[in-house]
């Protein structure tokens, strides 16, 4: 729901050619240069973050990579019929349209990130119409309006101390074009869940006749981390290692989210192995606890190797009696 | 109805049932069927007989309020669609997670 379009190919810096591995690459590079702890220029590195992290949102998803190189700008945009659907009207009637006639308003986001999938169901009075009361009022008169849906993409950061985001809301009026954009803060608390809802009572479409106006629902969505991944309040972090630290054991140095951390690595990890560090997680939400950290081992094959090293890899296979298929 | 807030300082908070039933304009009765069948969850429950709700809860109930009214679904649609929304925000949860 970028208020203007926006070439993901080009702020990930690769081609519409690209495999799923590349662009998780490149986006793993520029998300840690532009990460706004270690950026040169906080505020550009903010608003590049912000790009890359809405960029990655939808090209690091098929399906909403399909749509958006098939629809280009309009690739969000609620109540565009499915192909094949020609005679699906884009506004559905909505009884409760102030208006009277059942064109919805419209809702369009800046600055949340993305759109949502029930969005086109459930919000924005855009292709199904929208939220009408559920009992019905003595005055018929009365029209409450519709509640808004959409997402907001939210960074680890922002789940571990908080934040305060700012949302623009423009809405336009389908019978008389007039567009309106109102501007408000919208709280992401400490310890949000991917998938919570965040309400913002009444910035939904106004009521009419006396009607109350309907709510915002803001559904959180994690952004991706260059580094980790969000399970609930627990982190997963994958850690790279050459074969033998993982034979003999190491000590690794990670970038966490609330400072460094020095991890010993026992010797004989195996592939997938979890180490668990308590209490390095996120925060819970409502509490003073936080989830673990689970450091996960992936152990990295060399691509090349030199012919000294070539030589004591042989003579590790004649001297060493594993044998995994044993 | 509170007055338009700057920003949502209602988020955390828990609502009594009679808060919920006005602000979904659902009845306290109908209420308690979904919570009965699973639709909806109380988040805390003390005393047991005053239930409180979080804006998930709103949320589903606002939901189904259009599905009812406006979607023309009847009562065992709305209980079946619940529970497909509800797994494949389950689903989403996971694959963006191994997604990574």
């Amino acid at each position: 729901m970028a208020a203007a379009f926006q070439d993901y190919y080009q702020t990930l810096g690769v081609a519409r050619t690209s495999g799923a591995d590349e662009i998780k690459k490149a986006f793993r590079a520029l998300a840690r240069k532009y990460h706004p702890d270690v950026a040169k220029d906080k505020k550009e590195g903010e608003a590049r973050f912000k790009e890359i992290n809405e960029a990655y949102e939808v090209l690091g998803d098929p399906e909403k990579r399909k749509k958006y190189d098939e629809l280009g700008e309009n690739w969000d945009k609620p109540g565009v019929p499915p192909s094949g659907w020609n005679d699906f009207p884009r506004h559905q009637a909505g009884g409760d349209s102030p208006g009277g006639n059942g064109a919805a308003r419209e809702f369009h986001f800046e600055g949340t990130g993305f759109s949502d999938f029930f969005e086109q169901f459930f919000g924005q009075g855009g292709g199904f119409g929208g939220f009408s009361s559920a009992t019905r009022q003595p005055d018929d008169d009365i029209h409450h309006g519709r509640d808004v849906e959409g997402a907001i993409l939210v960074t680890l950061d922002e789940v571990m101390h908080g934040a305060v985001r700012q949302i623009s809301l423009r809405s336009v009026d389908p019978h008389t074009g007039e567009a309106k954009t109102e501007s408000f803060k919208v709280r992401i608390p400490k310890g949000a869940l991917e998938g919570q809802t965040i309400r913002v009572p009444g910035k939904g479409e106004p009521g009419a006749g006396g009607g109350e106006a309907g709510h915002l629902f803001l559904r959180v969505r994690l952004a991706s981390h260059p580094d980790f991944r969000a399970l609930g309040a627990d982190l997963y972090y994958d850690l790279p290692l050459a074969p033998w630290e993982a034979v003999l054991g190491t000590t690794v140095r990670i970038h966490g989210l609330d400072g460094d951390l020095d991890m010993k690595i026992p010797a004989g990890t195996a592939n997938g192995r979890r180490l668990r560090l308590r209490g390095r997680g996120l925060p819970k939400p409502k509490s003073d606890e936080r989830g673990d950290l689970y450091v996960v081992a992936e152990i990295e094959m060399p691509e090349k190797i030199g012919a000294k090293e070539k030589e004591l890899w042989e003579q590790l296979r004649r001297e060493s009696s594993f044998n995994p298929r044993d | 109805m509170k007055p338009s807030q700057e920003r949502n300082d209602n988020f955390g908070e828990l609502y009594t049932i009679e808060t919920v039933e006005r602000i979904t304009h659902i009845s306290k009765d109908r209420i308690l069927v979904y919570q009965q069948y699973g639709i909806i969850t109380a988040v805390s429950s003390a005393p047991p007989e005053e239930p409180r709700f979080d804006d998930e809860a709103v949320h589903k109930l606002r939901r189904i309020s259009l599905l009812l009214s406006e979607y023309g679904v009847n009562e065992k649609g709305v209980l079946a669609l619940s529970a497909l929304i509800d797994e494949v925000e389950r689903l989403r949860k996971e694959i963006r997670f191994l997604r990574g």
